[in-house]
């Protein structure tokens, strides 16, 4: 599934964040968006799944607006793991994942929902944490549990806000490692939001590089380079190269 | 299971508890159309309708309690946080003021001791607040946090128009004012009850065919609305829904206090926070409650009985204080 976003504006109130953005991300491939604080990184995604709506421009999917698509019907093709927030309710693990299956049940969830709820639970090593309310699981295990919820829609995509972002090092590779799982072996569009341009570069295959409320490069690895660097976070940065790997350090 | 039953025992302890002599083992043949006038009409015009009135009421007021905590995502959340019970409050005390002032000055008299239009200004401020919030909410975005604070500012502003109507109104005035805002049970009619039955049935339908998706709330807007959720739309709806349940409720009976706050936070306490769950069992627990409660009203200090209201608040507010102190020892 390919979307396509053409000239996107969008404003907070009178502060205009999206300035006219556009851009294609194909069927299969690991995105990642990256640029400092503010510049809409976040806002790109949620107007990408419709949670925000650009006042201009136009998404499509697969050639479709999304407009013309019912909310339902988008839920069913897209998936959005939002930056945790308060937990005010804690549900179990396996209720919170069950929420997936939202848009594609009519009132409440059968058999066939819960087995394939189950299956994933057990597929992402959740399954000793299943009855286990999210407010009594690690920040990891959470990030995990989100990541299972937005699986359960049985996406074609799968949208992610900064989900390493409140993680320790470990959990960020475990998470980014589920994440190139996923997109490899499920074959799931993965576009994330993420600050770490190493952890980046370790594992998505494709990056959008923004700044103040516009993408200024796009690309294969070529793009985190040292002159784009500097240009996104006005910081002097060096590219070290260990094995396959390329590392980012500031100078 | 164990609740109905529950439910059975007490509403039958309610149907017999009281000074007349009436015992379970009349109510078989009271039912079959025998037994005296008197018990009849005590059974079913006094008795009955009380005890219909508790477990409707408790319904009402814990199910509307629970989905407003869950739609705008925080514990403190009910019909009488977002402003309604002030609003009610006030309609009633301008109703019964507006009704003296006219009875004094001879206009209207037929009115004056109509208690249908005391009930109609309560009705009508509280859903005239809801309507208030809710659409303020909608121009401001509907967060949670308008709504809390539109109605920490609405539920100000109702309470100091009642505090004028209380300084403006004579002594008997006063005295209807002061004894509607205490929730009593005592004025359940079978008309009444119906017409409550008649409001809370489709609500209840309305909750129970969203509990999944009230659940996808507890996941936050955001993803809620990633999962196919209108989610403005189903706040507003059910803050109006819930809010109609209530209003009816406190327009009838005056102010049940607690109900709405502390049942929802028992019940997930007892069987998780899965929206079906908390709503059913909100539902029975609530009729639970109130039913005790009124016969704790009938007969603490029998002959007297007094407003189901104050029970509610002297069990309520502890058990509030309990409840946080124990979350906080928790954290």
């Amino acid at each position: 599934m390919t979307i396509s976003f053409q000239n996107i504006k969008f404003a907070y109130g009178n502060q205009d964040v999206l300035h006219g953005v556009s851009g294609d991300l194909k069927s299969g491939r690991f995105y990642a968006i990256v640029g400092p604080n503010g510049c809409g990184k976040s806002t790109l995604i949620k107007c990408l799944d419709n949670i925000l709506h650009p006042h201009t421009g136009t998404i499509e999917l697969d050639g479709v607006s999304i407009k013309k698509i019912r909310k339902k019907e988008l839920a069913k093709k897209v998936a959005y793991v939002a930056q945790t927030s308060k937990i005010i309710f804690p549900l179990d693990v396996f209720s919170t994942v069950l929420l997936g299956r939202r848009p594609h049940v009519g009132w409440l969830p059968g058999e066939k929902d819960r087995k394939l709820v189950n299956r994933i639970i057990d597929e992402l090593g959740l399954s000793d944490l299943i009855m286990r309310n999210i407010d009594e699981i690690s920040g990891g295990e959470l990030q995990r549990v989100q990541i299972a919820r937005a699986l359960a829609q049985e996406p074609s995509v799968l949208l992610l806000d900064e989900p390493t972002s409140s993680l320790d090092l470990k959990y960020q590779i475990e998470v980014m490692q589920l994440l190139k799982q996923v997109s490899e072996n499920k074959k799931i569009t993965i576009v994330t939001v993420i600050h770490d341009l190493n952890l980046a570069t370790r594992y998505a295959n494709r990056f959008i590089l923004m700044k103040k409320g516009r993408i200024i490069a796009h690309g294969g690895k070529e793009v985190i380079n040292e002159e784009n660097i500097k240009t996104l976070y006005e910081t002097e940065v060096q590219k070290i190269s260990h094995g396959t790997q390329t590392y980012i350090l500031p100078v | 299971m164990t609740g109905f039953i529950v439910l059975m025992l007490l509403s039958v302890a309610g149907l017999t508890i009281g000074s007349s002599g009436l015992t379970i083992l009349n109510i078989p043949e009271l039912l079959l159309g025998k037994g005296d006038e008197v018990s009849r009409q005590i059974l079913f015009h006094i008795r009955w309708p009380r005890v219909l009135a508790a477990i409707l009421s408790g319904v009402a007021l814990s199910v509307s309690g629970a989905v407003i905590q869950t739609v705008i995502r925080n514990p403190l959340g009910s019909p009488y946080t977002l402003g309604l019970s002030a609003a009610s409050m006030f309609g009633a005390a301008l109703a019964i003021v507006l009704l003296g002032y006219a009875a004094q000055h001879g206009i209207a008299q037929s009115l004056k001791n109509s208690p249908y239009l005391i009930t109609l200004s309560a009705f009508i401020w509280g859903m005239a607040c809801t309507f208030l919030i809710t659409g303020f909410a909608r121009w401001r975005g509907a967060s949670p946090e308008t709504l809390i604070m539109a109605g920490i500012i609405l539920s100000a502003l109702f309470g100091s128009a009642t505090s004028l109507m209380q300084y403006i109104s004579n002594d008997v005035e006063l005295a209807a004012i002061v004894s509607w805002m205490f929730g009593d049970l005592g004025k359940a009619t079978n008309q009444n009850t119906l017409f409550l039955l008649v409001v809370i049935i489709p609500s209840m339908a309305y909750f129970i065919y969203n509990t999944f998706n009230l659940s996808t709330l507890n996941a936050g807007d955001e993803v809620a609305s990633s999962l196919g959720i209108n989610v403005n739309r189903l706040r507003m709806i059910t803050v109006l829904t819930a809010s109609l349940c209530t209003a009816v409720t406190v327009a009838f009976f005056g102010v049940i206090a607690f109900v709405g706050l502390i049942i929802p936070h028992v019940t997930r306490r007892l069987v998780g926070f899965n929206e079906t769950y908390v709503i059913t069992g909100s539902a029975i627990f609530g009729a639970l409650f109130l039913l005790a409660s009124d016969i704790v009203a009938r007969t603490i200090v029998a002959p007297v009985v007094i407003p189901v209201g104050i029970i509610t608040s002297f069990i309520g507010a502890p058990f509030f204080l309990y409840l946080l102190f124990n979350r906080i020892k928790k954290r």
